[in-house]
Order: structure tokens, then C-alpha cells, then sequence
């Protein structure tokens, strides 16, 4: 029988493989990189009406490859959040931050000046 | 014992009955109670009852009649509230097993502002837990069940507003309060064959309402005409202490104005591409209407902004906020949909810079959108691209290769605009259609008016659901 520690070993060698971060010599990808492997985006998480389907979400397509930069982003939710989380669930948080990164990238590349403030209001 | 076609009066029809004494306020909240007792279950659409507070206010409501005291056109209507509007001593479970046991000690101002134009609040409808902010992916999303389409049940209702789409729907009460973040409120209303109105931002008060998303979040009414929206919001908008963002400006309103001038409307470039055949005639139908009234431009080109990731941005970021303690605790494993156990985590990692690009984006999306409102009075497209969709799939399944080409309910949301969503036809399955009119803000007037002048000429608004 496996003493605690090896059990913790092998949780966390399983772990490291479901992020796809085994083998990897630091946590974080160069942003190119990591852009250069950012797939469309197949869905609009957090959105409360429901997406109308598309293509990319059809039966029988194969999902996307997850980026590098996502999956090292779910690091820190396993970090933080992991005791809640199956590793099927861990997965698809992975995905759903793929998702984010890629929608991320959309909204930076959006021209703005810099007098462009947000639209609040801080008010005394 | 009313006749069952009763129930499926508009609110204006049935006010003038109750002025005139012609219907009594009891025996019409109690027969609605009683539907809603015995046809709710069916559509997974109510999740609490009032009959007692409900009756009570029947009864006064009627005695203020008979003494000569009437209040307006909602005096002695019954109405149906979205579970996440607080309503004291009553549970207010926002759909989410985490908070059935929830009880608050005060109304939600809307709730108090119904009240006080007469109408009775007879039950709390079933909506998609905590309005969808996790990002769910199926119908059998709240712990009251899957919200199904009284037209047909096998078939989901709409989010997250379920209850008071469906429970509008099959006539169960004359109309009901649904909230919308980004698309909660003209979902369930073309899902379900109803008419809903989505107000400007700030025109109604949110206190009281479960927060997912302080700057998108919305009140408004979903019922059977665009006259009986019209009469609904007029009573709940205006400026509320109690919620800083609501605004001085009410919205006044006794009937349809007539239309001054030959309104023009724009139809967006690609909104007709990939939506189901029955969708793209029916909306074709209706663009035939509309041309006696107004003057129509076709492939109108929209705006090209990120829409549908900055609404992501912000709902994701607010709504992992909102719910954090939720999130961290873990307790959204008790949630129902599988993905919304998960779907906030994500949210709480959205960097700081990509929810402020979307703050900042929505000044210029805004400036584009009056942009188009200068040339154009309203914008009309089909409501969804398909009829609703299967209660027993994921939405990605639902009707592979259909889509509604741009994202006008992202961007009308993202820029506080109002749409009017109304029933134009039937597609698959028996399934209702829809048709949306968005506007720039504060034009409720202008759309309510374009939108009865549509139903004066059409009847499906009119039409019942089997079974009901």
C-alpha cells in the first residue's frame, strides 16, 4: 500500500497532467506562444441568455486544442480552488479560461485613446 | 366559474372589466392561483404560491373599487414575479438550491411599486439558478426543474426568465417581471410566444432584485401585448433612493401614441443568414407588416465591436463577484446544471485591464449605436435564430449551424438600450417565433407604439397553447 506521501505524488503527477504541464520547465509560456495556440473561441461563458449555437459547437467537431497560457491561468485555480473541483471539472474550467484568454485578446485588440475611460463613475 | 378565455386577456381588457365591475379582483386571483396550482407543475413554473397575502389584496382591492377608489388599469391584476425580486416573508430563491430557504424582510422596490398601482402579486416564478451567471449550458438549470414551452414540453422555455416567460405563456396570470442581464428577458418572451419589453438601463429600479451584473442588470415586463408592456412599465419605472443607479426620468404612458411619422427601421446586414428557414419567413412575413407602417432599410451594416466578448467580460468578472463567497466556498456543487458547478471559477481569473477594456469599449459602442439611431428610428431582426431548444440537449446541440449573425442582444445590453420582443409566427415543432424591435434609450414609447401597431394587424399574440 502507497504511503501518504507517494499517494500525494501521484495525486499531483496525475494533476500536472490533466493541466498538460508535465515536462514543462516554468509555469508560464511566452504570451506569443501561447496566442500563436489560442483557438477561436467556440462559446461566450457567463453569458445568462443562452448562445445560439454555432458551428463550432456541433455534434461530432472536434473541441479546440487548449492553449498553453490557459492552462497555465488553471494553475491558479487549482491552487486555489482545486479541494472544490473533480478533475473532469478542473478541465473544463481549463477550457472555459481558453475561452476568456481568446475573448481577452479581442478586447485588448479594440483602438482605444488614451481619454478613453471606463464607462463609470466614481463619485465623493 | 370564468370562462377560459378570460385568462387570456390583455391586461388592458381585463382592467376595464374590473373598473366597470364587470370581473371581481378575488375571482380572478383566485382562478389564477388556482392554474397556476394545477398547470405550474407542469411547466416547471412556479416555485411559491401566495394565495393568502394574494387573496387578502384581492379583497381589498375590490372594496377600494366598490367604494369608488380606483387605482388605474392594474388595480385587482394578478401578476407573477422572477424568483430573484425579494418579496418580504416569502422565499426568494434567486432558482438556486443554495438559497431556497432564503427569506427577506422587505419588498423589492418594484414589488412595492406594483403594489401601490393595485396589482397582486400572486406567486414567485421559476427562473435559471442565479440568472444564468455560471454560465449554463442546459435547461435543467434550476432546482425547480427545466423551464418547458407550454406550446410544447418537450421543448425548454427560455432563460433565465423560465417562470414568467412560460407562466405568461399558458395564461396562468396576465403578466409577469423577468430581468434581463443580456438576453433574459427577449428569450423566454420568443421562446414562448409572449411579448416582453426590455427597459433602458436605469429606468427601473433594481433594489431588491438579486445582483449578478450591476452595470447590465435590468427590470421589465413580459405579457401579452406591447400595450399591456407599456401599461406595466409605466407603473414600476422612476428614480429610486435606494438604487443609485436608477434614474429621475419615468416613463409615462396610457396608450399606444399614435405614430407621428413614418418610423424608419433598420434590418441589420446578416441577421436573416443562418437562422431556421420558418424564422427567416416568418420574419420576412412581418417585415410586410412593418412596411405599411415604416419605411425599411435592409443589410444596414452594424457596428463592428466585440460584443459578444466584452458582455462575456463583464457578466464573467461581476458575476464571479457577486458570488464569490458561492464560488470559494464551493457550494455551487449544489447548483443543478453540471456546468454551472464550475462555470465561475474562470470568472474569478478574468484580469483586471480585460474588464476595464470592456467598461471602456462601452463608451464608443454606445457613440456608434447613436450613431445608427440617427439615421434610423428602431432596429428590427428575428429575436433568436431558431425556435426553442430541446429540454433534454446542451444549447451547442440544440440546432447545429443555425446562428443569429450580429449580436444585437450583447450589444443593446451592453449599451443600456430597450428592445421589444413580440410573437411573429411559428416554426418547428409547434414552436413560437419572434420579432425584436431595439431602439436608443428611452424610446419605449416609440417601440411599444410600432409594436401594438404590429399586433393590431396580426393575431399571435393571440394565440393559446395546447392544453391550456
Amino acid at each position: 500500500m502507497p504511503d501518504d506521501r507517494e499517494t500525494r505524488l501521484s495525486e499531483r503527477r496525475r494533476f500536472l497532467k490533466l493541466l498538460g504541464l508535465v515536462g514543462m520547465s516554468s509555469a508560464l509560456s511566452p504570451p506569443v506562444l501561447a496566442f500563436a495556440q489560442v483557438p477561436p473561441g467556440s462559446g461566450r461563458p457567463g453569458a445568462p441568455e443562452p448562445a445560439a449555437s454555432d458551428s463550432a459547437g456541433a455534434q461530432g467537431t472536434k473541441p479546440p486544442e487548449i492553449s498553453d497560457e490557459a492552462r497555465t491561468l488553471a494553475q491558479v485555480v487549482a491552487k486555489r480552488y482545486g479541494a472544490h473541483l473533480t478533475p473532469e471539472q478542473l478541465e473544463a474550467v481549463t477550457r472555459e479560461i481558453d475561452n476568456r484568454v481568446t475573448g481577452g485578446k479581442k478586447l485588448r485588440e479594440a483602438k482605444l485613446a488614451n481619454h478613453d475611460e471606463p464607462d463609470f463613475t466614481f463619485q465623493a | 366559474m370564468l370562462d377560459p378565455d378570460t385568462f387570456f386577456l390583455p391586461v388592458r381588457e381585463l382592467g376595464a372589466r374590473i373598473r366597470d365591475r364587470r370581473l371581481s379582483p378575488v375571482e380572478l386571483t383566485g382562478a389564477c392561483l388556482d392554474r397556476l396550482e394545477r398547470l405550474g407543475g407542469r411547466y416547471h413554473a412556479v416555485v411559491s404560491l401566495m394565495r393568502a397575502p394574494a387573496l387578502r389584496e384581492a379583497r381589498a382591492a375590490e372594496q377600494e373599487i366598490r367604494s369608488g377608489k380606483y387605482r388605474g388599469p392594474l388595480h385587482g391584476i394578478p401578476y407573477g414575479a422572477k424568483d430573484l425580486l425579494a418579496s418580504r416573508g416569502v422565499p426568494t430563491t434567486w432558482g438556486a438550491a443554495p438559497y431556497r430557504h432564503q427569506v427577506f424582510d422587505y419588498d423589492a422596490t418594484v414589488v412595492e411599486r406594483l403594489r401601490e398601482a393595485g396589482a397582486i402579486l400572486v406567486a414567485k416564478l421559476a427562473m435559471v439558478e442565479l440568472a444564468g451567471g455560471m454560465g449554463y449550458n442546459h435547461a435543467d438549470a434550476s432546482f425547480t426543474g427545466p423551464g418547458l414551452s407550454p406550446w410544447n414540453t418537450r421543448f425548454w422555455s427560455g432563460g433565465s426568465s423560465s417562470g414568467p416567460g412560460a407562466a405568461v405563456a399558458a395564461g396562468l396570470v396576465p403578466f409577469a417581471i423577468g430581468s434581463e442581464t443580456s438576453g433574459s428577458i427577449l428569450t423566454p418572451a420568443a421562446f414562448c410566444g409572449v411579448t416582453g419589453l426590455r427597459p433602458t438601463y436605469g429606468l427601473v429600479s433594481r433594489h431588491g432584485a438579486m445582483a449578478l451584473c450591476w452595470t447590465l442588470d435590468k427590470l421589465g415586463p413580459m405579457g401579452r401585448t406591447a400595450d399591456d408592456c407599456g401599461l406595466v412599465l409605466a407603473s414600476m419605472a422612476g428614480l429610486d433612493p435606494d438604487d443609485p443607479s436608477s434614474l429621475e426620468r419615468g416613463f409615462a404612458y396610457d396608450g399606444p401614441a399614435p405614430l407621428a411619422r413614418r418610423p424608419r427601421l433598420a434590418v441589420p446586414k446578416g441577421v436573416t443568414e443562418k437562422v431556421q428557414p420558418e424564422v427567416r419567413e416568418n420574419f420576412e412575413r412581418s417585415l410586410g407588416i412593418l412596411g405599411e407602417l415604416a419605411d425599411v432599410k435592409r443589410d444596414v451594416e452594424w457596428p463592428d465591436f466585440p460584443w459578444g466578448p466584452a458582455v462575456s467580460a463583464i457578466v464573467g468578472a461581476e458575476g464571479a463577484s457577486a458570488f464569490l463567497d458561492l464560488i470559494e466556498s464551493g457550494r455551487v456543487k449544489e447548483l443543478k446544471c453540471p456546468k454551472d458547478r464550475h462555470g465561475g471559477y474562470a470568472g474569478t481569473l478574468i484580469p483586471a485591464v480585460d474588464y476595464l477594456q470592456a467598461m471602456r469599449l462601452r463608451a464608443p459602442m454606445k457613440r456608434a449605436l447613436a450613431d445608427l439611431f440617427e439615421k434610423y428610428d428602431l432596429v428590427v431582426a428575428p429575436t433568436r435564430a431558431s425556435v426553442a431548444y430541446p429540454a433534454d440537449k446542451n444549447f451547442d446541440d440544440a440546432y447545429p449551424g443555425i446562428g443569429g449573425g450580429p449580436a444585437l442582444i450583447a450589444a443593446g445590453n451592453l449599451c443600456g438600450l430597450p428592445a421589444l420582443a413580440v410573437p411573429n409566427g411559428f416554426g418547428e415543432n409547434g414552436l413560437p417565433t419572434s420579432l425584436s424591435l431595439m431602439g436608443k434609450a428611452f424610446s419605449e414609447g416609440e417601440m411599444v407604439a410600432l409594436g401594438d401597431a404590429y399586433q393590431q394587424r396580426s393575431d399571435w399574440h393571440a394565440r393559446r397553447p395546447p392544453g391550456t
